[in-house]
């Protein structure tokens, strides 16, 4: 059991996401990057799909009141346990009483694994506080003094030690490459593929997904029906906004995708902030066009 | 058109690393009811392979739960050409207060007077195409032709759960307020979204809804 003291950003239980129920208006949501989870929740000791604390943004303080063994992943950051630096990436014994410390950067994205999981309550097949719509009640706000339970209890002994190397994560960028595989509209673009963008400028992010500003990039309109989501899509407006799907999209859309970012960079969204520029890479086998 | 030479004029693609997109060239009347039995065969069935299949308006999107694709396109192929019409699925009937902010103007664009136009969507049958945008947000077709017309040109911030709404061809019920940009003509007190119960969502692909007045 962990209890915030202080609240800086945007804090929610995710595991692996709520299938099932996307024609039911609701997107699977769970974790923003499913690596960075499975990362934490090896290091905590859990089942790698487990709820775990998705931190967005500026970072918390919190009071450790049961003592027990977590993990740190995603973007690393400076971390204190009453004063003493901590490291992301390896199981961690941390004893009732203390007083954790995660600083607000750099980097927009943690997740903090607690031994036993994360609790939200258990809703249709998942503990992930999504849609965070607070309309719905499914997101409970942290702030200071919310407490979070563990769903099961956290082991009375420190288990197995581990260190992970954050190498196999996606690059801490910036540059900030996303590698792109045609979508299934990419015939309906001109011939000249040029026109669509390859550098895209963040204009807004978050678990919705990342919205792009500047030079509109393919301002004729494509006439869709409306049509269901996917994670990484990138939809092209009218105006020739690009979007970016993230975990909890809109469900249907009727704008046209000439790409969709490969499953494995997904979690480099997380890691966007606006004035971010990202590049498109054509991934491995996706036709290319001369420049 | 029988379900075989609909399926014959499906363009599947692959929809990034982790699903499929099977779409037709445009809507029509027995892709619809292809499309809701195939809904309401995946709501049954559950196959271990698919992690979710979302009915369009013209198209389905299925999501992988493993990397092998060829499964998943048997299962819709097979759904497709077997599953039952969902004959007239649940009827539902909505009181409906015929008070909405952009009555009066919706009238005047459309050479009514409101009466006529709540009249006319109160006579209207409608079908659930489709669920989207929001949790529990049914598209609601079958409008009178009469009130057919454009959505707002600018989006309202804020439009109250219940608001009954129209636009295009379609009417709906926001089930949360959210933004919106359909024009509000009615509201009702018929909760669409149960988020603490154990079924989510009232109107599913395939039924038919019908606005009782309430005023």
């Amino acid at each position: 059991m962990i209890e915030f003291l202080s609240v800086r950003g945007m804090i929610s239980v995710q595991d692996g996401g709520r299938f099932g129920r996307q024609n039911e208006g609701l997107a699977p949501g769970g974790a923003f990057d499913l690596p960075s989870l499975k990362a934490a929740n090896l290091l905590a000791g859990n089942a790698p799909e487990a709820a775990a604390l998705e931190i967005l943004g500026a970072g918390l303080t919190a009071l450790v009141r049961v003592s027990l063994p977590m993990g740190f992943a995603g973007h690393p950051r400076p971390l204190h346990a009453d004063g003493h630096p901590l490291p992301f990436y390896t199981t961690l014994w941390v004893k009732a009483g203390t007083v954790l410390d995660l600083a607000d950067g750099p980097g927009q994205h943690v997740v903090w694994a607690l031994g036993g999981g994360a609790y939200a309550p258990l809703r249709h097949g998942s503990r992930s506080e999504t849609p965070t719509l607070p309309q719905l009640g499914w997101y409970q706000p942290k702030r200071a003094h919310t407490v979070i339970c563990t769903v099961k209890p956290p082991p009375p002994r420190p288990g197995r030690v581990l260190q992970l190397d954050p190498a196999d994560w996606p690059p801490f960028g910036p540059p900030w490459n996303l590698r792109v595989v045609p979508g299934p509209d990419w015939d309906r673009f001109p011939a000249d593929k040029t026109a669509l963008p390859r550098e895209i400028r963040v204009a807004a992010a978050g678990r919705m997904g990342i919205r792009a500003s500047g030079d509109p990039v393919y301002p004729r309109p494509i006439r869709l029906g409306t049509r269901g989501t996917v994670a990484g899509a990138i939809e092209v407006d009218a105006s020739g906004t690009a979007m970016l799907l993230g975990p909890e999209r809109q469900t249907t859309g009727g704008y046209p995708v000439p790409w969709v970012i490969v499953p494995e960079d997904l979690g480099v969204l997380a890691e966007l902030a606006p004035g971010a520029v990202v590049r498109l890479i054509p991934a491995d086998g996706a036709r290319r066009e001369a420049p | 058109m029988t379900p075989a030479e609909l399926w014959a004029q499906v363009r599947t693609a692959r929809y990034g690393g982790a699903a499929f997109l099977f779409e037709w060239e445009e809507a029509r009347a027995e892709l619809t009811e292809r499309l809701w039995a195939l809904d309401r065969r995946w709501r049954a069935a559950r196959p271990e392979t698919i992690a979710d299949l979302i009915v369009g308006q013209n198209s389905v999107v299925a999501t992988l739960r493993g990397v092998d694709a060829d499964p998943v396109v048997r299962w819709v192929e097979e759904a497709f050409l077997t599953a039952p019409a969902p004959d007239r699925g649940t009827s539902h009937r909505i009181a409906v207060v015929y008070d909405g902010e952009d009555l009066a103007e919706v009238a005047e664009t459309l050479g009514l007077d409101p009466e006529a136009v709540a009249a006319r969507h109160a006579a209207s049958v409608f079908r659930v195409g489709w669920v989207g945008f929001l949790p529990g947000f049914a598209y609601l077709t079958g409008l009178d032709p009469g009130l057919v017309l454009p959505r707002r040109a600018a989006v309202r911030p804020k439009v109250p759960a219940g608001a009954v709404a129209v636009a295009d061809a379609m009417s709906a019920v926001y089930p949360l307020s959210s933004p919106g940009g359909w024009h509000l003509i009615g509201r009702t007190a018929k909760p669409l979204l149960t988020p603490a119960g154990p079924r989510l969502t009232l109107l599913e692909p395939g039924d038919t809804v019908r606005f009782v007045r309430d005023d």
